[in-house]
């Protein structure tokens, strides 16, 4: 077989898998719980590898924040000095096997959500994690009491939500993300409806789990706040599906793509776990009031996981009232998720898009695609402020750089024998 | 004057060809602006950048094949950076394709693939490709696959491609015009650089653009009509190739109730297979005129086919066949001036490799001859200057790399009318004069032209000019105006292509007949 | 794709170009058959590769 019908055939099972993928939220932990490995006075953070000096702005102050979150220094100097002097180590989510959006910095006490594996058959139990944020929290915030509400949202809620979660059974994610798409949702941006439907699932189980009437009351409000819970699932699901086709010899489909607000990166599933950088993008889009394009900083976050798997600005097209907030226009959403088409191997059979006629959602970037039709993958993102725990300033959208694609046809190459 | 000079890279923004010429015309046009360049940053345009003295000494950063530089010379720095600041606002006010919508703008509709295209519009039967050579047979394929037949622009396209795509075209019922096919006539509507003809019951199967243009030009002006006007790549009828494209293309117009004469235009062909295509016409029913320019030798008798002289007689012949009798044109009076003894040569000057190949077949008997025409037994060189006769198709790949082709862009051809000039050896320019997509043809030449005869003056002699006019009274500008203006900067025009390169052999100082 | 049928041979020509026409390349030559009431659609073509033509051949090893 030429090697191009060999890639065809290595993308067309990678498709299947992803497709095949269904997610289940079945825990709520701390991080070390899950990544076993972590180290005592270890960090992730989003996006691909880069070291405390390189970090932009927004992730510096996320990591402050979290140094102090641990209790590992009581001032932002002291958090300073740990990590110029390396004593506290830091780490890509996705090489420990989850994610986190935007600043996505996870430390040794962070919630996070843990989803099963329930669709592919020999990924039969196999885990994924995304962090669970403080709902409407700024993660860059140093102050005391930004602290100690972190501090209750962990000790307090996250437990309360584990025995839910283990009443209830779980959360089967697939099936809201099938149910979401059709109310207008892209999960990650605008997740309403999908975080509504969830809520609807474990309001139930969390009275039953014991929570006295305010403390229910704080905790679903809490869950509700910002519409934005759901968007961890939605990520962690994404992950899911995309480890599941890590390594799929001669497949040139996308597996990862990541932006950490320095470098932008992207991983092919024929070249492993290797990642291929790229200065990470500005986001365009809309601005909040009083700010402008230079106190953004570059893009970052794991969020575009869920693109890679087909969803986010892949479903665009669905989403239409996220436009208001992105600066952009209905027919640039349909314009979006079509040429997404373009560079996708395969349409999802249960995730679909009543606005084109419940076309599937675009799954399976083909970077030979990408390279060939110059159609750059579209992420839809939070314009952070350049400077330390600022916070989010705007959205937009943003195209991941055709350098990470390039570097990474280049070397799929070079390990097949041509130059 | 010191003259200033600044360049600017805007990363990853791509523009075709025709786009980038209309912002260097708009940068040009400001006065205290010498020069301006506007390309894509791909190896080969940079080492044209170096070549024309343009390239910084340093780029801030090293350019990407996929970055569009600006590179500006003028008089002072202050119009250059107004010259810059011009070209940023043409850019700006242009978006591209891949742009991003900001603040609520709409983004760019055009299709970015054939795919896509095609889903806009089903109803679609042929693609035009004129993409850079590089890229061109890939998209021709995809076409193709996609069920549409192609006019292939782009030149650059290798044999194999060629073969592989008419190949491939045959086994789907399309067919593949070109490639290097600039100009073409399918059911009345003129497709590439061409100029729409009188519709009639005349078939015509051309290797080239310009060849195409002549003969469909001259059947107009004659009184015929021209049915439809097939190109069939200039490779088509070697043995490489082995005449698919016109094949095809005969096979289609057999089936055309409106066809009734056909007329066959071809050049650098293979004796057998060019008898091939004649015969194959013939099968037709239909009668035949035919001409392959730079055949050499008695041309067997074929029942049902006519051998013409030169473009101008098939176009004669294929009338004359179609009932269309046109009286003869009147002749040109030609005035020999006074030589300087310095001058002996004829210099050519083409955008039409056809022509070109037309008038070296009438000068073979010059000596010394040479040409950048790969003809056998004529001395090759790509050089603007010679120590002898000399005739240049400007329009081949050598000089369009990393520009257009001098139909759309002259001024590879200006650059050459300047160096004969200068060149105090040539006593006779020959030249043709295509209409293009941009307005007036004679424009461009206008100042070089204006040099030719001025400089040579100077010198004590002068230089004869003559010119072959393509295109109608129909056309824009019309034909009869395009010969004013050339006539008023004192070259010859006649009637055709055929007479002109006699009239140019009558120039020569000693008179040289063939 | 052969126009056998006689009616849209009358209708769109014997090569069908009146039915749409797609340029890919040089935008102006959507101009000849604009003018004539074609149906025309230019794609907003941009080179492979970003126009590096090396890795526009590897491309063709793995496409």
């Amino acid at each position: 077989m030429r090697l191009a019908e060999r890639i065809d055939h290595a993308n067309a099972e990678v498709a299947r898998r992803l497709t095949a993928s269904r997610a289940r939220w079945v825990d709520v932990r701390p991080l070390r719980d899950v990544v076993l490995d972590l180290g005592a006075y270890e960090l992730t953070h989003s996006g691909p590898p880069l070291l405390w000096r390189e970090m932009g702005g927004a992730q510096r102050g996320a990591v402050i924040a979290a140094v102090l979150f641990e209790g590992w220094a009581s001032t932002p100097s002291e958090a300073r000095g740990m990590l110029d002097r390396a004593e506290v180590t830091l780490r890509p989510n996705h090489h420990a096997g989850g994610v986190g959006a935007s600043t996505g910095v996870g430390s040794p006490t962070t919630p996070v959500c843990v989803l099963e594996e329930r669709g592919v058959s020999d990924r039969q139990g196999a885990q994924s994690w995304a962090l669970l944020e403080l709902p409407g929290a700024n993660p860059g915030a140093h102050d005391a009491e930004s602290i100690a509400g972190r501090r209750r949202w962990r000790d307090g809620f996250t437990p309360a939500l584990a025995k839910a979660l283990s009443a209830a059974g779980g959360v089967d994610v697939d099936a809201v993300v099938a149910r979401a798409l059709h109310m207008g949702d892209e999960m990650v941006h605008r997740t309403g409806a999908a975080t509504a439907l969830t809520v609807a699932v474990l309001a139930p189980a969390l009275a039953r789990a014991g929570l006295g009437g305010a403390e229910l009351a704080a905790g679903l409000d809490a869950l509700l706040e910002g519409e934005g819970f759901f968007g961890a699932l939605a990520l962690a699901a994404a992950k899911l599906a995309c480890d599941g086709v890590q390594s799929v010899d001669d497949s040139t489909v996308v597996t990862a793509m990541s932006r950490n607000g320095a470098r932008c990166g992207v991983r092919l599933a024929g070249t492993g776990d290797k990642w291929f950088t790229a200065t990470a993008p500005t986001v365009k889009g809309l601005l909040l009031d009083g700010y402008d394009e230079d106190d953004a900083g570059r893009d970052l976050g794991d969020s575009s996981i869920a693109e890679t798997a087909g969803l986010g600005a892949f479903v665009l097209a669905g989403a239409p009232a996220l436009h208001a907030r992105l600066g952009t226009r209905s027919a640039d959403g349909l314009r979006v998720t079509r040429d997404m088409g373009e560079v996708t191997v395969a349409r999802h059979p249960r995730y679909t898009l009543p606005a084109l006629e419940f076309a599937g959602a675009p799954v399976g970037i083909d970077a030979r695609r990408v390279v060939d039709t110059g159609i750059l993958p579209v992420i839809g993102a939070a314009i952070v402020h350049r400077e330390p725990g600022r916070g989010a300033i705007g959205a937009g959208l943003a195209r991941v750089p055709m350098g990470c694609f390039t570097a990474a046809i280049e070397q799929f190459a070079e390990d097949r024998g041509i130059r | 004057m010191s003259a200033a000079m600044r360049a600017m890279i805007r990363a990853d923004e791509y523009r075709d060809a025709g786009v980038l010429l209309a912002l260097t015309r708009h940068l040009e046009s400001a006065p205290g602006v010498r020069r301006a360049v506007a390309m894509m940053a791909t190896p080969r345009n940079l080492e044209v950048l170096r070549k024309m003295a343009l390239a910084p000494p340093q780029w801030p950063l090293p350019p990407k094949p996929g970055d569009l530089l600006v590179v500006a010379l003028a008089d002072d720095e202050p119009t250059v950076l107004e010259a810059m600041k011009r070209a940023d606002a043409w850019l700006s006010s242009r978006p591209t394709a891949g742009a991003l919508v900001a603040q609520g703008t709409a983004m760019d509709d055009a299709p970015r693939t054939l795919a896509q295209a095609l889903a806009r519009q089903p109803e679609t039967h042929l693609a035009v490709v004129s993409v850079p050579g590089p890229f061109a047979a890939r998209e021709a394929r995809r076409a193709l696959e996609l069920g549409l037949s192609v006019m292939l622009v782009s030149d650059g396209v290798t044999a194999e491609e060629e073969v592989s795509l008419k190949t491939l075209a045959d086994a789907r019922g399309l067919l593949v015009m070109g490639p290097d096919c600039g100009a073409a006539l399918l059911d009345g509507v003129p497709l590439g650089f061409a100029t729409a003809a009188r519709r009639g019951d005349i078939g015509v199967v051309a290797a080239s653009g310009t060849g195409l243009l002549e003969l469909t030009g001259l059947i107009h002006r004659l009184g015929g009509g021209v049915s439809h006007a097939v190109g069939a790549g200039d490779r088509d009828l070697t043995e490489a190739i082995g005449g698919r494209g016109t094949l095809a293309a005969l096979d289609r117009l057999a089936g055309d109730a409106s066809t009734k004469t056909l007329v066959l235009l071809g050049r650098s062909c293979s004796r057998a297979v060019a008898l091939r295509a004649a015969e194959r016409a013939a099968a037709t029913g239909r009668p035949v005129v035919a001409h392959f320019v730079g055949l050499d030798g008695a041309l067997p008798e074929l029942p049902g086919v006519t051998w013409a002289s030169s473009i101008a007689d098939a176009a004669w012949r294929a009338c004359e066949a179609s009932g269309v009798t046109a009286p003869p044109w009147e002749t040109t009076p030609l005035r020999r001036p006074d030589y300087a003894p310095s001058q002996r040569w004829l210099r050519g000057l083409y955008a039409g490799a056809t022509l070109c190949a037309e008038a070296l077949s009438r000068c073979r008997h010059l000596s010394p001859l040479s040409t950048n025409l790969a003809v056998e037994g004529v001395t090759r060189s790509a050089r603007f200057r010679a120590a002898g006769h000399h005739l240049l198709d400007l329009g081949d790949e050598e000089y369009t790399r990393g520009r257009t082709h001098p139909i759309v862009d002259a001024s590879m051809r200006v650059d050459a009318i300047y160096n004969a000039a200068n060149d105090e050896a040539v006593a006779v320019l020959l030249f043709d004069v295509v209409p293009g997509p941009s307005g007036d043809p004679v424009e461009p030449l206008r100042e070089a032209l204006t040099a030719v005869r001025e400089r040579s003056l100077a010198r004590g002699g002068e230089i004869s000019m003559v010119a072959a006019v393509l295109g109608t009274e129909d056309g824009s500008p019309r034909r009869s105006a395009v010969v004013a203006s050339l006539e008023a900067l004192g070259v010859t025009v006649t009637p055709d292509h055929a007479t002109a390169v006699e009239a140019a052999l009558a120039l020569l100082p000693e008179g040289e007949e063939p | 794709m052969r126009r056998d049928d006689e009616h849209d041979q009358d209708v769109y020509g014997t090569f069908g170009v009146r039915s749409g026409v797609v340029v890919l390349g040089l935008e102006q030559l959507a101009d000849g058959p604009r003018a004539e009431g074609v149906p025309v659609v230019v794609v907003a073509w941009e080179p492979p590769a970003g126009g590096d033509e090396r890795l526009a051949r590897i491309l063709t090893e793995l496409m």
